[in-house]
C-alpha cells in the first residue's frame, strides 16, 4: 500500500478551524474527528492522523475545547467539546478564512482579466 | 513496524524533546485508542502492522506534539522575547531590588553612613560581613534569574539552544557587573559602589559571575535530560 502523504496546505490554522467547526456541531473523540474531516472534504484533506491529538491538546489548554473521559460503546474515550470561547474563535477564523479566500479568488480573476486584455 | 514499537518511538521521541511525562502518556494513550478504532473499522491487521502509514511517522507525531506544546505558552511562541530580551531586562531590575534590600538591611542593623565612628563601634560583625553581602547582592540575582528562566525553558519544552542562549546572556551581563566596598573606619565614611565593565585580566569575582549562569544552565539541562531518559525508559 502506498504511503499516505501529508497535505502541506493542511497547515497554519486550518486544522484548528476544521476541528472547532466539527466540535461546535457536536461532541466527538479524536478518531471521529479525523473520519469526519475526511468525509466532509471527500478525502481531499489527508494528513498524519496522529497529528490531530497535539492540536486538540493545545486547543484544550487554550480553553477553546474541553475534554472529558466518557464511556462509549463499552470503551472509555476522551470526548472533546467546543467551549463558548472556542465558538468565538471559530467565528473569527471563518471570517479571516473567507476574507483571504475572497482576496485570492479576486486576484486570480484579476490575473485572467489582465491576460485577456493583453491578448 | 509493530504498534508497540511505534508507540515506544513516539514516547521516547517526546521524552527527548523534554515534553512532560503526563502529556506524553495521554498522547500515547489516545494514539493507541485511535489505532484500535482503525483496526476495528477496517477489520484488518494493517493498522497494527503499519501505524506510520496511517497515523504518521513517529518523528512527525513528535514534531507536531513538541510544536503544539510550545505554542501553549507565550515563551514558546516568542522565544526571542522570553529567553533573550526578558533576561536582559530582568537582571538590572533584580539587582536594583537586591540593592534596596541591602540598603534597608544595613540601616536596620545599625549602619549609619553619616556617623561612621558609631557604626564601626556598634556593628563590628556587620562591617566584617559587608563585602560578602555586597557580593551576594550581585551574584544572587544572577542565580535567581538563571534558575527561573531555565525552569521556564524546561516547562515550555523549547529547544535547548534557547536555554543556553539565555544562560549566555545572563553570563555576559552578570560577568560585566562589579562592585567595590570600602569599610568605614574611625573618621572616614565607608562606601559601596556598583558598576559595569570588565578589567583585563578579569577579576576572579567576575569570572565566577560569568561562569555561574553557564554552570547552572548546564546542570539544569542535565537534570532535564535525566527526566527525559526516565520517560523513554518506561
Amino acid at each position: 500500500m502506498a504511503e499516505r502523504k501529508s497535505n502541506p496546505a493542511f497547515l497554519n490554522g486550518v486544522p484548528e478551524m476544521l476541528i472547532l467547526q466539527l466540535l461546535s456541531r457536536q461532541a466527538m473523540y479524536g478518531y471521529e474527528i479525523v473520519q469526519a474531516i475526511k468525509a466532509d472534504s471527500n478525502d481531499e484533506l489527508e494528513f498524519g492522523e496522529g497529528c490531530i491529538y497535539p492540536i486538540l491538546h493545545r486547543l484544550e489548554s487554550d480553553g477553546l475545547l474541553t475534554a472529558t473521559k466518557e464511556l462509549a460503546s463499552g470503551r472509555t474515550r476522551v470526548v472533546y467539546r467546543c467551549t463558548r470561547r472556542g465558538k468565538a474563535r471559530l467565528a473569527k477564523s471563518i471570517s479571516n478564512w473567507r476574507r483571504i479566500a475572497d482576496a485570492v479568488n479576486l486576484s486570480l480573476e484579476g490575473g485572467g482579466n489582465v491576460r485577456s486584455a493583453l491578448a | 513496524m509493530s504498534v508497540q514499537r511505534w508507540l515506544d518511538e513516539v514516547r521516547s521521541g517526546c521524552g527527548r524533546r523534554r515534553l512532560p511525562p503526563a502529556y506524553v502518556e495521554r498522547l500515547v494513550g489516545e494514539l493507541s485508542d485511535h489505532l484500535t478504532e482503525l483496526m476495528e473499522d477496517s477489520m484488518s491487521m494493517e493498522a497494527s502492522e503499519r501505524p506510520p502509514t496511517l497515523l504518521g511517522s513517529a518523528s512527525e507525531i513528535v514534531a507536531a506534539a513538541s510544536s503544539e506544546y510550545r505554542r501553549r505558552r507565550f515563551s514558546g511562541r516568542h522565544p526571542w522575547l522570553a529567553f533573550v530580551i526578558a533576561p536582559t531586562l530582568s537582571l538590572p531590575i533584580l539587582w536594583a531590588g537586591s540593592l534596596l534590600m541591602l540598603v534597608f538591611g544595613a540601616k536596620a542593623i545599625g549602619f549609619d553612613s553619616e556617623s561612621p565612628t558609631a557604626t564601626a563601634a556598634t556593628s563590628h560583625w556587620a562591617t566584617e560581613m559587608l563585602p560578602f553581602a555586597v557580593l551576594g547582592t550581585l551574584i544572587l540575582p544572577v542565580a535567581v534569574a538563571t534558575i527561573a528562566f531555565c525552569q521556564l525553558a524546561i516547562k515550555t519544552a523549547v529547544s535547548r539552544r534557547w536555554l543556553l542562549a539565555c544562560c549566555l546572556v545572563l553570563a555576559i551581563i552578570g560577568g560585566a557587573a562589579n562592585s567595590s566596598v570600602s569599610l568605614p573606619t574611625p573618621g572616614t565614611k565607608g562606601s559601596v559602589a556598583f558598576g559595569f565593565g570588565v578589567s583585563l585580566p578579569p577579576s576572579p569575582q567576575q569570572i565566577a559571575q560569568f561562569l555561574l549562569p553557564l554552570l547552572l544552565g548546564c546542570w539544569m539541562l542535565h537534570v532535564g535530560r535525566g527526566t527525559a531518559v526516565s520517560v523513554s525508559g518506561n
